[in-house]
């Protein structure tokens, strides 16, 4: 029966002659060669990539080295956050806003609604 | 999968060299007939499989053996011969005469099986790489599509599509051998 290209199954007078062409003569001398050349060149499957090894250390390293960073980041911030406000006074607090320098340096008289928004009644 | 060919990557795995030395034997054929019809020329193919097969050994880590270990390696020989292939700029098919496997010389009384294995290998020659490998992989090596697809990949529409085209033009290449050949191949 003829074969088909369309057919989806495998061809075989069609894979027996490509087999006959591209067969490559003996396979003894060549499995022979290979293993030789594995021995001179001492290729192993255990030994990894000097790369490899270096990648796999410098994964978690560096994971570690970040979350070392984040957190000692976070520390500095917090406590110099806790200092700022534990020394700042109600005068500090004054003469830094704006408002307040306004009081002083303006030409004209503050406007009685922005003094009472500033002093609330007590 | 052959539990056999499983076992002997696994001790080679763990660094036994005469089981590789086995899986280089179990499967020495296969990648010496795919690299070769990568590259078309015999020396260049051992030369590919070769180093095919010690690009596996170094690699073999990284083979997973609750799969088979034919398609793994055969990926490594498709890699190692287009490599090889572009690094010497090899290219087979424009060195194969024209007229080999052409309609212009037809068979004659003295043709031979030999002529004939001569024309179909210069028509396999002037296939498109991919295409070669496909249909090696699918008609020779018993490879799924779904495999082939794997090892080149590509799409399985791809493969179904190389492998219809390959032995098309196959076929059409080797039309004057017909009547020598018509319960063979053509």
């Amino acid at each position: 029966m003829r074969h088909s290209p369309f057919d989806h199954r495998p061809w075989r007078d069609l894979g027996r002659v490509l087999h006959e062409v591209l067969e490559a003569g003996d396979n003894r001398v060549f499995v022979t060669r290979v293993m030789a050349e594995i021995r001179a060149l001492d290729v192993r499957p255990f030994r990894s990539d000097w790369l490899e090894v270096l990648g796999a250390w410098a994964r978690p390293g560096l994971a570690a080295a970040a979350a070392l960073v984040a957190l000692t980041i976070g520390l500095t911030i917090s406590s110099r956050t806790t200092v700022a406000v534990a020394e700042t006074t109600a005068n500090d607090a004054l003469q830094a806003s704006t408002e307040a320098s306004v009081l002083t340096v303006a030409a004209n008289p503050p406007d009685v609604g922005f003094l009472l928004a500033i002093f609330p009644e007590r | 999968m052959s539990v056999t060919e499983s076992t002997l990557a696994i001790r080679a795995q763990a660094g036994d060299l005469e089981a590789f030395g086995e899986l280089v034997e179990l499967f020495s054929g296969q990648a010496r007939r795919v690299a070769r019809a990568v590259l078309g020329d015999p020396d260049d193919g051992d030369d590919a499989a070769q180093d095919a097969f010690l690009s596996a050994l170094r690699h073999l880590k990284r083979y997973d053996p609750s799969r088979p270990f034919g398609p793994w390696l055969m990926r490594i020989v498709a890699n190692a011969a287009a490599d090889r292939r572009r690094r010497r700029k090899v290219r087979a098919a424009e060195e194969l005469s024209e007229s080999t496997a052409g309609g212009g010389v037809g068979p004659d009384v003295e043709t031979d099986r030999r002529a004939f294995l001569e024309a179909f290998q210069s028509a396999l020659a002037r296939l498109p790489e991919r295409q070669r490998m496909a249909v090696t992989l699918f008609d020779v090596e018993g490879y799924s599509h779904a495999e082939i697809a794997d090892i080149l990949g590509i799409p399985q529409g791809t493969v179904r599509s190389d492998v219809f085209h390959a032995r098309r033009r196959l076929r059409l290449a080797l039309t004057c051998w017909q009547h020598h050949w018509k319960e063979e191949v053509v």
